[in-house]
This record gives structure tokens, sequence and C-alpha cells, in this order.
């Protein structure tokens, strides 16, 4: 039976090509546009480390005055960023698994007497720990030793992007490159698609950040001149504007290094939050730390949270996409009315002949999900089309010295689950749009229509 | 004489379509006026015009190899930059107008936290910024070689002059005049207003807050190893020539010891006002096909319900109505269902809206509902006429044909 129900379904949409074409590609713009802006917004809030949602964490630490609470982006109104002097005593602790303390930083890259150009990079300044915990994979080398954390030892991490520009993609561990005024030897070089910064952004900021090109061990800190790239959280009793000497930055009470710990267990992190209280309380004992014990362990998919993206611009403009929808949708409903009522004769026909009531609402239903099936192929071709264009688009703008802007293009690709939710939401608009007029129709009364004939 | 009352009553009997038409516009309202409200706010940030002659303007950045860039070497730097023909004016700034980076700030009129507190951004400049900027002072004076301060390992207190942008001054105290000589506080340092400059951009920082609220400090700090300039040609056919002067003669100044990289002051604009203008772009194609979606959406609605409507329309024609007659019967219909969906659209427009808010934006002025209003009249009005049209050719014999 629904074979032919879906027969009669079939037969009946092609009597009126325009009519259904009118209605496919009313759900498929409504489609289109909503899953545009929705992909935007998926990816800008998906956690690509959610598989280790339990394990790690950032810590942030209510270091602030205690005149009022810390006002940024955070929701919990705890800074995000901790001082070097607490990430050096901080990473003494060896409970956790692993841990990585980091900041941006930047300058140029060169090769004495090399035709490459000199090239203006983006730098993370972090433990040897970062690239297990955040799952980056190298293409040669591997990470440096504990050592280097420690102390200052030049050594440095390309990516793979670097790797080609100055060496044309070929091993080259072990030898020079001079970043800033100082000789750092390769250590490594990594992999393009497993860097994960462009989607973990580091601080709370309110745009994709990057993917660096270039990563110094911790050590490196203590003696090279760098101030941070990032911002600078100053709580108010220190606020001398014009702090930014690196010497300053090492001893006094701003905020500018992110701390990522992971754990190998629930136990050990318990154990860690011990420590931590312990540490905030030897440390108001010295005078620090003015405001109430407060601290928090956030894993990836709290951070984003922190991060308060779910108030931006792409979730505005999600929600206007279905209201997009929305509106073919009721068009659809309409249409869908409009299609069925003209065909009352025949659907009269059927149930004077015995049909029953549920097999009319069948057959008419039927009718919108192809047409939601139908929506659903138009909607994928044209998102994919819009997707591809915006990456276009917003691709040739990456400004290389500013690195403030991120890769916007990032933001405008396609995956299994956009496409997924494409083809979801096609149908379902589509049979949201077909029940009442499919009720309608059933209801209508056989006597009435046969009459018109 | 219009029967508006038995129209009234025939769409009653639709409750169902005529219910779905106003959602539709209901929908199309505060979806168009939202996101015009939106296209246009992020046009005005990023794609006005910077005021200033940015095509006579470039900035070079100086990252020293091994060491800092002192006052004294930057003074060097830009009088040297000066003495090069075409060369009008150089100065120092710490970041770049435009280039997304500056320091940004909370000014208040007291020190007490309390008090509301402006968000502003701001640069450390040379005392020949506003020469080189070619900004003009409307009130109070521009900045001498006193006012500069320059630092580096002791702090130094005390007020620190400023000059600020004409908006900022009336946002804070009214009228530029006013402004002059007034204590403004970021946390505990305290500025003193010593001039306000004409309207310009401002130093553009993406953020929701206006660009225009922007000031300039005459300030120097002396450990840094990167610093900026910015340098104003005579003539745009000579800025080329200008450059390849200026890193010339940077290099020599600086025995080959910094890396330098140049920027022209409008391509510098242009680049950071792209995505902003893109994503513009982007809101202005989605209304259009949604005024698209809706104008064939209204025309099919209204096909349809002529089409059911035959006999009727064929019995009016029969008892005396005029084929203009059907006509404005069919426009009066559509009006009617129209200001209802626009009335409905109102309040779901300003419901919409807060989500708006929540950018940081500020709510919808009434103007793009006006607007909207109007566009969706003239759009359902042209989207009828032809239906209407078809249906004023019904013959009156259809009403005899069948009982």
């Amino acid at each position: 039976m629904f074979i032919y129900h879906w027969q009669l379904a079939w037969r009946s949409l092609k009597k009126n090509p325009i009519l259904c074409g009118l209605m496919v590609l009313a759900i498929a713009c409504g489609v289109t546009a909503s899953m545009i802006c929705y992909t935007a917004y998926h990816v800008i809030n998906t956690n690509p480390l959610s598989n280790k949602d339990a394990i790690l964490f950032m810590l942030q630490t209510d270091s602030w005055h205690l005149k009022e609470a810390f006002s940024g982006k955070a929701s919990n109104q705890m800074p995000d960023l901790l001082s070097y002097r607490d990430v050096t005593a901080l990473m003494h602790s060896h409970i956790p698994l692993r841990k990585t303390a980091m900041t941006r930083w930047g300058g140029i890259l060169s090769i004495p007497n090399s035709e490459a150009e000199p090239y203006f990079a983006k730098a993370r300044i972090n433990t040897h720990d970062y690239f297990k915990m955040f799952d980056v994979d190298f293409l040669y080398g591997s990470p440096w030793n504990q050592a280097a954390d420690n102390e200052v030892q030049n050594l440095i991490v390309l990516s793979e992007d670097v790797n080609n520009h100055f060496f044309r993609g070929e091993n080259s561990i072990g030898k020079t490159i001079l970043l800033e005024g100082y000789l750092y030897k390769i250590q490594g070089v990594l992999k393009r698609d497993a860097q994960p910064s462009n989607k973990m952004q580091n601080i709370d900021t309110s745009i994709l950040m990057p993917t660096e090109d270039v990563y110094l061990p911790f050590g490196v800190l203590a003696e090279r001149e760098i101030s941070s790239w990032d911002i600078i959280q100053r709580p108010g009793d220190l606020l001398e504007y014009s702090e930014n000497s690196h010497q300053n930055l090492l001893k006094s009470g701003n905020l500018w290094l992110s701390y990522w710990v992971e754990f190998s267990g629930p136990k050990q992190k318990q154990e860690y939050e011990q420590f931590i209280s312990q540490y905030i309380q030897n440390q108001k004992a010295l005078g620090y730390y003015p405001r109430s014990l407060r601290f928090a362990l956030s894993n990836a998919t709290q951070k984003l949270n922190i991060n308060g993206y779910s108030n931006g611009k792409f979730s505005m403009l999600t929600k206007f996409g279905v209201g997009f929808l929305m509106v073919c949708t009721v068009n659809c409903i309409a249409l869908l009315l409009a299609k069925f009522l003209r065909y009352a004769p025949e659907s009269a026909i059927r149930r004077a002949l015995g049909a029953s009531r549920t097999a009319i609402f069948v057959q008419h239903f039927i009718e919108s999900s192809i047409i939601g099936i139908l929506g659903a192929a138009l909607g994928l071709v044209l998102t994919y089309t819009g997707l591809k264009y915006l990456h276009y688009e917003f691709s040739n703008i990456s400004a290389e010295n500013n690195f403030l802007i991120g890769n916007i293009a990032d933001l405008f690709v396609l995956d299994a689950h956009i496409l997924l939710v494409t083809v979801m939401a096609s149908i379902v608009a589509s049979l949201c749009a077909g029940i009442y007029p499919a009720w309608r129709i059933c209801q209508a009364s056989i006597a009435q229509h046969l009459k018109l004939q | 004489m219009l029967p508006i009352v038995p129209i009234i009553n025939a769409l009653m009997q639709r409750k169902f379509s005529v219910s779905l038409l106003i959602l539709q516009i209901a929908l199309t309202t505060a979806i168009f006026s939202n996101l015009s409200f939106v296209a246009l706010e992020f046009d005005r940030r990023y794609t006005r015009p910077s005021d200033i002659k940015d095509d006579l303007l470039f900035t070079v950045l100086l990252r020293s190899i091994d060491s800092t860039i002192n006052y004294a070497e930057a003074l060097r730097d830009i009088s040297s930059l000066q003495k090069i023909p075409g060369i009008v004016s150089s100065s120092i700034f710490r970041w770049s107008p435009f280039s997304g980076n500056a320091s940004t700030g909370a000014l208040r009129t007291h020190p007490d936290e309390n008090a509301p507190a402006l968000k502003t951004a701001m640069i450390d400049v040379s005392i020949q910024a506003l020469t080189t900027l070619e900004l003009k002072v409307v009130a109070g004076r521009d900045f001498r070689m006193e006012d500069m301060i320059v630092e580096n390992n002791t702090a130094n207190t005390g007020s620190r002059k400023i000059i600020v942008t004409q908006v900022l001054a009336k946002a804070i105290f009214e009228n530029a005049q006013n402004a002059i000589g007034k204590s403004v506080f970021d946390g505990d340092t305290r500025f003193e207003i010593i001039g306000v400059t004409c309207d310009w951009m401002g130093i553009g920082i993406d953020s929701s807050e206006p660009a225009e609220h922007s000031l300039f400090i005459p300030h120097y700090w002396d450990g840094d190893p990167e610093q900026r300039y910015i340098i104003r040609v005579n003539d745009n056919h000579f800025r080329e020539a200008a450059i390849t002067e200026t890193i010339k003669q940077l290099q020599h100044n600086h025995q080959h010891k910094v890396f330098l990289y140049i920027e022209k002051m409008d391509e510098l604009k242009k680049q950071t006002s792209i995505p902003g203008h893109k994503f513009s772009i982007l809101l202005k194609t989605i209304n259009v096909v949604l005024g698209l979606v809706v104008a064939f959406a209204i025309s099919g609605q209204t096909l349809f319900s002529i089409q059911q409507r035959t006999k009727q329309i064929g019995l009016r024609r029969a008892l005396g109505a005029s084929q203009r007659d059907i006509i404005i019967l069919l426009l009066i219909e559509n009006t009617i269902i129209l200001v209802l969906g626009l009335i409905a659209g109102i309040s779901l427009a300003f419901y919409a809206n807060q989500f708006v808010i929540r950018m940081g934006y500020p709510s919808l002025p009434p103007i793009y509902l006006i607007i909207t209003c109007l566009s969706l009249l003239v759009l359902s009005l042209t989207s009828t006429i032809i239906p209407a049209i078809s249906a004023g050719k019904i013959s009156p014999g259809v009403a005899t044909r069948t009982l």
C-alpha cells in the first residue's frame, strides 16, 4: 500500500510541475539561508577536543583586586589568565599528568642568506606537554624535553606552512632559524591539519585566532624580551598603563598566561583541586589573592561557553535564518493547501470508492515529504555552493601583519554534521508544512466535491 | 464607496489562509528590519570614509633585532625622514589607526569606580601627530614639546595631557569647548584634555563601541624593540618613491639592524574593513532573497484565492462591477492583510531585536521599521497587481454557468 500511495503522490506532483518547483525552491531557499548561518555558528562553537572533556581543563583563579569582581567576558567573573609568578609556582606540582602554560607572541622569522623572504610569524610559547594535550601531530621530529621548559634553550617547532616556506617541505630537524635576533634550532615540524588553534580560542576574544606558525619552549620567557601579544589583564591596584616591559611582566601581578592541565582520572583532579586551594591559601598568607578563595577548572566545552559565543554575531544570524526558514515553511503550507484543494474532487472520488480518511492523509503527507526530499537535495547543492563562495570571499582578506583578524573563511566549511542537519531541516520543514493541508483534505466532505464535477 | 465591511467579512471566511499570509508578513518585517539595521551598522562602522587623507599616508613598523628603540633615535628618525623631498610630515605612533590595535581605556569624570565610564581607544604618539594626520583642532590647542612624556622604568605620575576627538568630547562634556582643561580618569591615571580635533573616523578598534571615541597621548615608552612611524607625502604619486627612500634612510640610521614593514594607510583601512563589509553584504543578500520569496508568496497566494473565488467574482461582475472595481477590491483586501501583518510584525521585530541588542548594538531605530513597512507595502501591491488584473478579466458569464 505504501508504494501505491507513493505512486499516487508522485503522479499528483508531476501534474503541476510549476507549483511543485516553487515549493521545492521555497524550502531550498529557506534551508540554504538558515544552514549557512548555522554553519558559521556551529564551527565557532565546536569543541574538537570534546573527547577530552573529562580530563583536559583550564585553570582560573580569582587573583583579581578586592574592589570589584573581574568583569571581562568570562561568565564566572574570574580572570582566565594567570601571572608568571603563579604559573612558575604551579608548574612545580607533579599531580597533573600533563600541564602547560601558554601565551602568544610573534616576530620576524628569517634565515640569513637564504632566498626565502623573512616571514612575520605568530608564535605560541608553551610547555612540551602542549602537543600531546591538544592532540597536535608532528610531521618531523618531536616535542622538546622538560629541561627546555625550565631554562632557556633555543629550540623551536615550526608549522608545516612555515617549513614549506623556508625549507620547501624537507625535513629541517637540526637546522637553525632566526627569530627576532636569536637563533633557534628546529626541534620539530607540525602537520597542518592537526592544529586545533583555529578552533580553540585561547583568551576571551571574540574572533577566531589564526593558527600559530612557530612554537617556543616555556623556558625562553625567563630571558627573552617578550611582551605578550595577548591581552594583559591588570588587577586594579596595578593600573600603570605603560607597564609593558618584560621584566615587569615577570614580577608583577599582571595576568597574561593561560594554564591548562590534563589528568589521568578524577582522583587526580580532586588531588589537584586540594593543591590549588592550599596554594591560594599560602599566597594569601603572603599578601596576595585579596579576594575570597575561588578557582575553577573548566574543560574545553565549558571554556567555549565562558567565552560567551552563544550570544554572538552568528547566534543572532542563525536565529534570523531560522525565521527565514519559517517564512518559507508557511509559504509552503499555503501552496500545498492551494494544490490539495484544487485536486479535492479526485480525493473525493477515492473516498467515495472506499478509501479511508487515513489513506488520503497518508497520500498527501507523502507528497509533502517528497517535496521535502527534493528541497533537501536542492538545499544541499545551494548550501554547498554558498559556503564555497563565502569561503572564497573571506579567504582573500586575512591581513598578514595583523594577527587579530583570524581566518574567518574557516567558518564556512561543510562537514557531516551540517549535511545531516540540512537534510533534516528540509524534511522536517516540509512535513510541518504538509500536516495541516493533508488533514484538511481528508476531512473534506465527499458529497460537496463530487457535486462540483 | 468602498465596501470595507463586506471585504472584511469575506476575509473572515478564509481565516486560515489569511492568517498564514499575516504570519509570513510579520516574520518578514521582523527579519528584514533587524537585518537591515545590523547591515547598515556594519557599513557605518567599517566602510565609512576615514575623513583623513589616507591615500597620502603610510606607516612604517620598525622592529629592532637586538635592542630597543629609544626616544632620541626615534626623533632622529622622523626628522631625517622629513628631510626627504616629497615627505611633508612624519610622527611616532605606538599603533597605527585602522589596524585594529590600540590601547583601550574606560574614561570617567571622577576617579570613583562607580561613575559611568566611556570606553575609548588610545594611542601613544609624538607631538607631530595631528600635523601628520592633518587633523584640525576645533577647540584648545595642538601638542607642544613640554606635553611629551618619555618613560622607561620609573613610572611617571602626574596628569598626562591628551587630545580627544570631537565626538568623544561631546559625549562627555556636551560640546568641544567645555572639554578644554577638564580632567578625565582611566582607573587611577589622570588625563587633562588640552585639545579637541575635528570629526574623523577614529582609531577604529573592532568592537561595538564607536570608533570615534579616540584620543592621543603624547607619550613614549623607552623600552620597546618595536615602534611605528606615520608619514605623509604631498602627492599620492610620490608615495611609492617615498617608501623606498624611507626604507633606505631608516636602515642607514639603524645600521641595518632593524626589520621594516610598510603599510599604506588606505590599504590598511580597506583590509580591516573588508570582513565587516562582506558580512553586511551577506545580510543584505539574505534580505533581498527574503523579499523575493515574499513577493512570490503573496502573488501565488493571491492567485490561488482568486481561483477559489472565481464564481463569486464572476457574480460581482454580472451584478455590474467593472474590471477596475474588481482590481480595487483585491488591492484593498491585500492592504488589509498587509496592515494586520505589519502590526504583528512590528511587535515581532521588537522581540527579535533583543538578539541584536545582546550583540552590543543599540535598539532598533523606528526609521528601519518605517522603511520596512513602506517597502513591504510597495512589494505586496506590485505582487498583487498581476493576479488582480487577471481576476478583473473574469467574465460575468461564469456566474451563471453552474449553481
